[in-house]
């Protein structure tokens, strides 16, 4: 038997060869990044309990049909990310129900504005909350490469989308992200004329 | 003005190349508006790298873990002994009932399909398959361009074991069952007529190389095909796989290798409980 640990790919292999615990071994490493990312898209515990629940559903239903010609993690966020755009869409349908939010509160509302990044608590909550306000296809992007630190060809993979659009959702997503939270620039000098040479 | 959008999150994390970088500042140098979208972008990329991974809360993966551990539920009742290694043979059998020629190398019968009186051990206990009773089928110039072709050719190995199978328990498949199975269960595939039938044994040295199936894995042979899949020259093997030794099959597994060197280059499952749901 081989010393080191076995890869993903592996692990699927023995499954669906009869090793029924190795599904359980997949779910153990991968369980964190899943449900992480679930709740940066989805906003409350709750949603990110069920959205994670439903991809690992999933990923055990269809193991048969992942091929390993991507990683697994890949196939692995795309199916997350399915998830969590499903949970999205039927959140939609449904009634909005009065479900608490992270901090008790109801997601989606304006945030307070904050005219400066005062403290660092108050940061942490307002971004999660403006994420939220976010378009889900910029949010999406912008979790994968700022929040887990994933290479743009890998989020470009797992999407589906070309790395030209990965790159532009990014920077537009930054972008509304920063209005969302209510910041403003931080050094708001003299108004800076629309062409011309700029003081550095 | 058109502004680089595609560029500015790359600039952002300083990842352009100089050449890129030239451009944007010089674009920069005359767009205000790129100016203020660049600094906020800063602080939403700090801000966003504040947020911290946090624990998974328990439970959360508890039952689909269970779920995939448990040993998957019959809903039928499980059939005998016999009745379920003769179903295990009617599965092989289909491919003789429906067989044209069967040619050894030297040209002689010398293939021998699984009959059901000869079978009536293959399926049982720990056998790894009843290899050289399977004949193999030449669908040399059929293509499976994908993998639901090949999904086809497991469920046929299933109906046809069901059939055989009454699932309320009574009295096992007759010589005129296998033969309704067989005739209605005959390869689609490439079937102008039906298959012809040649040595397996390369096949079978193909599988033994590639360590298929593993050890202990309860999977019995039914149905070899030597075809193309997605273009290249491969060996289908499908068998039907039992979760415990002394089970009856609850799933059938195609195992893909490449002619040449025997790689496995895919394999598919589909249960019987997804076949019955429609859902494979």
């Amino acid at each position: 038997m081989p010393e080191s640990e076995p890869r993903d790919e592996d692990l699927v292999r023995a499954y669906l060869s009869g090793d029924r615990a190795a599904f359980g071994e997949l779910v153990r490493r991968h369980e964190r990044r899943v449900y992480n990312l679930a709740l940066r898209m989805l906003g409350t515990e709750e949603d990110a309990r069920d959205a994670t629940q439903d991809a690992f559903t999933t990923a055990f239903r269809k193991l048969s049909s992942f091929r390993g010609e991507a990683a697994f993690t890949t196939w692995m966020h795309r199916v997350t990310v399915n998830a969590c755009y499903d949970l999205l869409r039927k959140r939609r349908r449904e009634p909005l129900l009065d479900r608490g939010g992270e901090d008790g509160e109801r997601s989606g509302p304006e945030p307070a504005p904050v005219p400066d990044i005062a403290d660092a608590s108050d940061l942490s909550i307002d971004v999660r909350r403006a994420l939220l306000q976010v378009p889900e296809d910029f949010r999406v992007v912008m979790i994968l490469h700022d929040v887990r630190d994933l290479p743009q060809d890998e989020i470009a993979a797992i999407l589906g989308i070309a790395v030209g659009t990965v790159k532009s959702r990014l920077h537009r997503g930054r972008v509304a992200l920063a209005r969302a939270m209510g910041i403003e620039r931080e050094r708001p000098g003299p108004r800076d004329p629309s062409d011309g040479a700029v003081p550095r | 003005m058109t502004h680089p959008d595609d560029l500015l999150a790359d600039h952002v994390d300083g990842t352009l190349s100089d050449r890129e970088r030239a451009v944007v500042e010089a674009h920069l140098a005359t767009c205000a508006r790129c100016r203020e979208e660049v600094e906020l972008a800063r602080a939403a990329v700090a801000a966003l790298g504040e947020l911290e991974e946090v624990p998974v809360p328990l439970g959360v993966t508890d039952r689909i873990v269970a779920e995939a551990s448990a040993t998957s539920p019959r809903k039928t009742p499980v059939a005998s002994r016999w009745q379920w290694a003769a179903g295990l043979a009617a599965a092989a059998a289909i491919v003789a009932v429906v067989a044209v020629n069967l040619t050894g190398p030297d040209g002689s019968d010398g293939i021998r399909a699984a009959s059901p009186e000869a079978s009536t051990g293959a399926g049982g206990g720990g056998a790894a398959f009843a290899g050289s009773e399977i004949p193999l089928e030449d669908q040399r110039e059929v293509n499976y361009d994908g993998d639901r072709g090949v999904l086809v050719i497991a469920s046929e190995a299933v109906r046809a074991f069901e059939r055989a199978v009454p699932k309320d328990g009574g009295e096992g498949p007759t010589s005129a069952t296998l033969d309704a199975a067989g005739a209605e269960s005959a390869p689609a595939a490439g079937a102008q007529g039906a298959a012809r039938m040649v040595d397996p044994t390369p096949a079978l040295r193909c599988l033994r190389r590639a360590e298929v199936p593993p050890a202990g894995s309860n999977m019995t042979l039914v149905r070899l095909i030597e075809a193309r899949y997605l273009g290249d020259p491969v060996y289908l093997a499908v068998f039907l796989q039992s979760p415990g030794a002394d089970q009856p099959p609850d799933r059938a597994v195609v195992w893909v290798l490449d002619r040449g060197g025997c790689a496995i280059v895919n394999f598919l499952q589909v249960t019987f409980d997804a076949i019955e749901a429609g859902t494979p």
